[in-house]
């Protein structure tokens, strides 16, 4: 049973629209994000599941009821969906203390004051804010003021968690720490999480599945792995990934039946090793797609895959190794385990790894497969 | 001693909010402080007026005769106690009748979908630009009875309803005409801190299962409180003092207030006393200031200026649009279009209160001076003395407003990067002084000050340039409320990015703060010029027929019981007023500054 | 560091102002200060006046060029007009101030050292005399062609340009006949809320009528007696006869309104019915019979007084710059002095040979006014004054009586 269905949503502002006649389906107890650039609608998408923003057309319904049916009439207001929500700004009541921020949600439920006092105690431990429970929200640091939004989410204790961009206002490495206590808690909860981000790291590893948007639409809905190694689109391979996946336009040039060559004014790669390219026409206008851990700095071997390029920087990080290097006008980026140097303009093979090598067409910009 | 000196002046000039903030200390206490000591001194001493009173008292002698006639003789009741009740009972009434009907109008048009909202708000603030008086002589017109003898209003005498004394003067008509006055005031207010609510405090309400009505009660009104605290004390404090409405409407039933004891007083030249209940009136503001700021300026900072504000979905009337609506247009027409309609019709009647066509004349307005009608007085656009007046009254509004709005920028400059100090506090508090003088005490402190020349000051009695300075002084509360707040929505870095290119301090005033505060800066400028039009009770002891302006020459005529002058001027008044606001609007439109939204 | 040098700026600048208050001024013999005895001496002026050459005095007028009042009236323009038609060699300016503040103005640019205005003219009989004249703030000018013309009280201390009166008014339509005769009649219960009067406090000539009451306590307990046949008992607290009448008719609902055409209007607006009011007022609000179309009466005779006569002075200002113009404009004020008796002035007053005749007197020569000169007839419409019997404002009450009447208004009006 999905624990969240949208079809055929549609919204909205004035002559822009923001999401366009999306279907979703959400499983229950997934962890599933939202991906996307900014004004892609994920934002909108999760507030109309909320009942904060009123679709234009569609429906909404969980596995008990519908809560949101232009054709049939039906309309839940917010603040009866519930479901937890967590604001990008927290969006903690200025004026109450942690505690009273907590509880009143609770306190709106009928809840007895001993339930109430019990819960509030348990989710502030369960997020490391125990002792807070007098203090301000202007008190708080953001990271902790995250943490008691993420509180009085968890204490509605309704199944069903709704964050949007919960951990874009945390400094980097807080984020990093954020982002297991969330995955954890999921797994202990088991909660239906939809999640809003626009960091693709962030979406590949939380996420049970992804769903990229962009201009209001489903770009691809899937799981990381398969977001991340078998990108539908371009937009979706150009947007996961970082650093980003390289991209060579050209043509493709058969030589004879089993020489195949990516060309283009400046480069001519050997690309004959890939089942793929193997099955393009001559001249076929294609986009080839290579991730940056895919290829590795040789000697130029012949019969493989391989650039000749020119270093252009080189930004070592500690355990791994990214080199920027130009052939022409083509940039391409590479990452190497460990530390290496090299030069600028010192002259590199880059080596990719044929099985990994992606063609996009042209003009669909749409992955070609077999 | 030198080097150290010198590290000491470079150091001050790398910090021109320290320059500023010495500077304005010594304005403003020469400007502030000084006439309230003065005031104090006065209530201590025998004056002129006294020595009428008490034959062996010496002029200037130390005395606590003035507070014992005030606080502790068979004068008391009359002076203090019935005119002080009747000031705090005024000021109550008034205010929060002013601020239910702000709330109700700050709803409607920042919270629901009622059509036409530009031009209601634009429209409903009218009748602060209107002297509170002519609403009350409106209310007078209507509602009088024949206790004073004669003919009775219109409601009486054309429709018969007999109207009791307490509706037709009085309380009840005082505190109606004043909220009808003031409450576009709070309006302002409190819809301004209803538009900076972030919306996503009262949507983190709705998902956590609270109701609407629990929403508005329990997330909504806490984070409105400090507006609306603040909107109770500046109306309480503005009503308590008015000097108009009161003597026009509460003198046939006697009920007096502190305001119009204290121009009675000054009137006579009894200042000892008058300062004292004018320190009374103060006492009283002050206090009220603290009691706001103690009961909920604590946590003052609630309205998360995040920037985004208010943004979620209006509220849907549906059916009940359309009874709002009338009420809305009822309403205006009422409280504006009613009274300038009187108000010009008796500009062209003869005889007063003679509505027969018979009557009708244009000789008020471009009639030549004829002795048997209004002492020989020439119509109104025809009267030199008027149109000089006009000039004034404009010259006036353009000076305070343009230079208010400089000093309150430059006030706000100081105190906010000064943020915190001791100095910043105390700035800002004196700049926030003049609010709580009663005006009228407020000049006459400036016209004995300024009655001899003070050092390097030349005697500034007589001239247009003290009706300016007291103008200014008088608007600096809110002037530099403004400049603070403008200010303070200047990104620091901004500045200091141009401190490390090395530009003084001059240019960045003016090539950055200046630009990026312009949308304060014109809606101040209006604030300030309808203000200083408007003022009556603080210029009216220091206007010398040269200097004579349009509210000035309006009592002038009231005096002479010139009433069609006394209308004709307020319209051309109004008039001004109103042109005023369009130019303004027009030109802050076209000015494409905004508050730069950073993060 | 820089808070004390900030703090002592602070303190410095408190104390210069505080400080700065007007030092005594040296006085000569003759009792002026040093600089008004030159001018007094040069202008022929106070003591120093001696025999007026009025052809020397003319000639140097045209020389000065230029005349300055400050008057409490807006009708001198009118007279500046008509003045400068007969003498085009000189200007007048004539400020337009009120009473209150031809004082104020006077003396805080006295006190500043600025001496601009040459005539003050303006009731207010005990400030006239008592702040202006007393306090050489300014000195009493009578031209000599007119001082067999005018009775002494009306040119020492000061000379008297114009008198009105208080009177009382009664409506003419519901009455044939004055309704009262004794003002008592006013503090008895069937007047409760049927007298209507300009309020004191904001109109001096009404305040000086009250202050007259106040000062005649003999003759307001002995009209007392008349009417209800019993001596006077005084409320507590009320120190003699004058203030009880003022005491009794505060509480008799007296209706206080801030305009004097209101006033008017209560007691000579037509269609009324009952009992109409009585208004006190001055008595040149009886023109209001012609443009309003008012039916008030005088209400004479009233014991113990029919009205309270009311002055307004004029005088030469201290060290004024235009001394002889002062005194030529001073002389104008007071009309023709070949005007006598029998002289007839045709109407409107304003206007033609009425105006040659009267010259600055024109326009305050009307109903309910008369001129300080024995030789001018009373203004048509207001001839009842003659036979009126009435009070005369005594400048030394008005002084010091003056405050105590206006604490005793504010202590009774406000309860």
């Amino acid at each position: 049973m999905n624990a969240i269905t949208l079809q055929n949503v549609t919204k909205n502002f004035g002559e822009v629209t923001a999401v366009d006649r999306l279907d979703l389906e959400i499983r229950e107890g997934e962890f599933l994000t939202l991906l996307g650039p900014s004004g892609c609608g994920k934002t909108t998408t999760l507030r109309m599941i909320a009942g904060l923003e009123d679709p234009n057309d569609g429906e909404i319904s969980t596995k008990e009821r519908i809560l949101y049916s232009k054709a049939k009439g039906v309309y839940i207001p917010p603040e009866q969906r519930e479901m937890g929500f967590m604001f990008q700004s927290y969006a903690l009541w200025p004026h109450m203390n942690v505690s009273k921020n907590i509880s009143l949600g609770l306190e709106a439920k009928k809840l007895s004051r001993e339930v109430i006092h019990s819960r509030v105690h348990n989710v502030l431990d369960q997020v490391q804010m125990k002792g807070y429970e007098n203090r301000y929200p202007s008190e708080l640091s953001g990271g902790q003021q995250q943490r008691v939004a993420l509180a009085r989410m968890i204490a509605s204790e309704t199944g069903i968690f709704l964050m949007d961009e919960p951990l874009s206002n945390l400094d980097a490495l807080l984020r990093v720490d954020m982002r297991s206590e969330l995955k954890h808690l999921h797994q202990t909860l088991g909660a239906t999480t939809v999640y809003v981000t626009h960091d693709q790291m962030e979406a590949l590893t939380l996420s049970d599945r992804i769903v990229v948007m962009n201009k209001g639409r489903i770009m691809q809905f899937d799981t990381p792995a398969q977001i991340y190694h078998r990108p539908k689109n371009l937009f979706v391979a150009k947007f996961v990934g970082s650093p980003p996946i390289n991209l060579i336009s050209g043509y493709i040039k058969k030589t004879d039946e089993s020489n195949v060559f990516l060309e283009n004014k400046d480069i001519s790669v050997d690309v004959s090793s890939s089942p793929t390219a193997q099955s393009l026409a001559d001249g076929t206008e294609v986009i080839l797609a290579i991730r940056p851990e895919n290829i590795h700095i040789g000697k130029g071997t012949q019969g493989k895959p391989s650039v000749r390029s020119t270093v252009y920087a080189v930004l070592p990080s500690g355990s791994e190794t990214i080199i920027t290097a130009h052939s022409g006008a083509t940039e391409m980026r590479v990452k190497v385990s460990g530390f290496v140097d090299y030069a600028i303009d010192d002259e590199i093979h880059l080596e990719m790894e044929s099985n990994s090598i992606l063609f996009f067409d042209s003009t669909t910009e749409e992955l070609i497969t077999l | 001693m030198k080097p150290r000196y010198r590290f000491l002046m470079s150091r001050l000039r790398s910090k021109p909010e320290l320059i500023l903030s010495i500077l304005f200390i010594i304005v403003f206490s020469f400007l502030i402080i000084v006439p309230f000591l003065r005031m104090i001194y006065t209530t201590f001493t025998y004056q002129g007026y006294d020595l009428r009173l008490k034959r062996d008292a010496v002029e200037g002698a130390f005395t606590l005769f003035h507070y014992m006639r005030v606080f502790a003789s068979d004068l008391t009741e009359s002076f203090l106690i019935k005119p002080l009740l009747h000031s705090l009972a005024v000021g109550f009434g008034v205010t929060v009748l002013a601020m239910i009907l702000g709330s109700i109008f700050a709803w409607i048009f920042v919270r629901t979908d009622i059509p036409h909202k530009k031009f209601f708000q634009t429209v409903i603030t009218i009748p602060y630009m209107i002297p509170s008086w002519v609403i009350a002589l409106v209310w007078v017109l209507f509602f009088q009875n024949n206790r004073i003898g004669g003919t009775a209003g219109i409601v009486q005498s054309l429709l018969g309803i007999p109207i009791p004394d307490w509706l037709a003067y009085g309380y009840v008509p005082i505190v109606i005409t004043l909220a009808l006055h003031y409450y576009a005031y709070t309006f302002l207010m409190i819809s301004g801190a209803l538009r900076t609510i972030d919306s996503e405090l009262e949507e983190a309400g709705a998902v956590a299962g609270l109701q609407r009505s629990k929403v508005l009660i329990k997330i909504t009104f806490p984070l409105v409180l400090p507006a609306l605290g603040s909107s109770f004390v500046l109306t309480f404090t503005r009503s308590m003092g008015t000097f108009g409405t009161p003597a026009l409407l509460g003198l046939p039933v006697r009920f007096f207030t502190l305001p119009t004891q204290i121009y009675a007083m000054i009137n006579s030249r009894n200042v000892g006393d008058a300062f004292v209940l004018a320190l009374v009136l103060i006492v009283l503001a002050v206090t009220a200031i603290l009691i706001n700021n103690k009961m909920i300026g604590v946590r003052k900072s609630f309205v998360t200026m995040k920037g985004k504000g208010f943004r979620a979905n209006p509220m849907k009337l549906g059916t009940s649009k359309p009874l709002i609506m009338t009420f809305l247009v009822v309403f205006l027409l009422l409280v504006i279009v009613l009274p300038l309609i009187m108000l010009t019709l008796s500009t062209f009647m003869l005889i007063p209160d003679n509505y027969s066509a018979g009557n009708m004349t244009s000789h008020f307005w471009i009639g030549d001076s004829d002795p048997m009608i209004s002492s020989g007085q020439k119509g109104i656009l025809k009267n030199e003395g008027i149109m000089s007046a006009m000039f004034n009254s404009i010259r006036l509004g353009i000076i305070s407003a343009v230079l208010n709005a400089f000093i309150g920028l430059l006030i706000g400059y100081t105190v906010v990067k000064n943020r915190g100090t001791k100095i910043a506090k105390t700035i800002e508090a004196v700049a926030f002084a003049p609010y709580v003088f009663p005006g009228i005490a407020f000049a006459a402190i400036y016209l004995g000050m300024f009655s001899q020349p003070l050092g390097p000051i030349p005697a500034l009695y007589g001239t247009f340039s003290l009706i300016v300075l007291i103008v200014i002084v008088k608007n600096l509360p809110f002037s530099s409320r403004s400049g603070i707040s403008a200010i303070m929505q200047i990104d620091a870095s901004l500045e200091e990015s141009a401190v490390t290119q090395g530009i003084p301090w001059l240019k960045r005033f003016r090539l950055i703060i200046l630009p990026l505060s312009k949308s304060g800066f014109f809606s101040g400028m209006l604030l300030t010029f309808i203000t200083s039009v408007r003022e009556l009770s603080l210029v009216i002891l220091l206007v010398t027929p040269k200097t004579e302006l349009l509210t000035t020459m309006i009592f002038a005529y009231k005096t002479q019981e010139q009433t069609q002058h006394v209308n004709g001027v307020t319209l051309v008044l109004l008039f001004i007023i109103i042109v005023a606001n369009v130019l303004i609007r027009l030109v802050s439109l076209k000015s494409k500054y905004k508050t730069i939204d950073i993060g | 560091m820089k808070k004390y040098l900030v703090v002592t700026l602070l303190v410095f600048l408190m104390l210069v102002p505080l400080a700065a208050s007007g030092a005594q001024e040296e006085k000569e013999e003759s009792g002026y200060p040093g600089e008004m005895d030159a001018w007094a001496r040069e202008a022929k002026l106070g003591i120093y006046e001696g025999e007026q050459d009025w052809d020397e005095i003319i000639e140097k007028a045209k020389e000065e060029g230029e005349v300055i009042v400050y008057s409490a009236s807006s009708r001198m323009s009118a007279v500046g007009e008509a003045f400068s038609k007969v003498y085009p060699e000189i200007t007048v300016t004539a400020y337009d101030l009120g009473s209150v503040k031809t004082f104020e103005k006077t003396i805080s640019e006295q006190e500043a050292g600025i001496y601009n205005a040459d005539i003050i003219t303006t009731g207010g009989s005990g400030n006239f005399i008592y702040d202006l004249i007393n306090k050489n703030r300014a000195v009493n000018f009578v031209p000599s062609m007119y001082k067999d013309m005018i009775p002494e009280e009306y040119s020492e201390p000061a000379l008297v340009r114009i008198l009105e009166a208080i009177v009382l008014f009664y409506n003419t339509e519901l009455h044939d006949a004055p309704p009262i005769d004794n003002i008592w009649e006013l503090t008895e219960e069937h007047y409760r809320g049927k007298i209507v009067i300009k309020d004191p406090l904001q109109s001096l000539s009404n305040l000086m009528g009250i202050v007259a009451i106040a000062g005649h306590p003999e003759e307001m307990a002995a009209a007392y007696k008349r009417h209800f046949n019993e001596e006077i008992t005084l409320s507590p607290g009320v120190k003699d006869a004058g203030f009880e009448f003022i005491y009794r008719l505060l509480h008799n609902d007296l209706i206080i309104s801030d305009s004097g055409g209101t006033v008017s209007g209560a007691s000579g607006k037509k269609g009324q019915s009952g009992l109409p009011p009585v208004s006190i007022n001055t008595f040149t609000y009886l023109r209001y019979n012609n443009t309003k179309e008012y039916i008030n009466g005088l209400l004479y005779p009233l014991d113990p007084f029919d009205g309270i006569i009311f002055p307004t002075y004029t005088a030469i200002a201290r060290q004024a710059p235009h001394p002889n113009a002062s005194k030529l404009f001073t002389a104008f004020l007071l009309g023709d002095p070949e005007i006598t008796l029998d002289t007839v002035i045709p109407q409107p007053y304003t206007e033609g040979k009425a105006l040659e005749m009267l010259q600055g007197l024109a326009p305050y020569y009307e109903m309910g006014s008369k001129s300080p000169r024995d030789n001018i007839a009373t203004p048509a419409g207001g001839e009842a004054w003659e036979e009126m019997n009435m009070w005369f404002v005594d400048p030394e009450d008005d002084w010091y009586l003056g405050p105590e009447v206006q604490d005793f208004w504010m202590q009774e009006a406000a309860k």
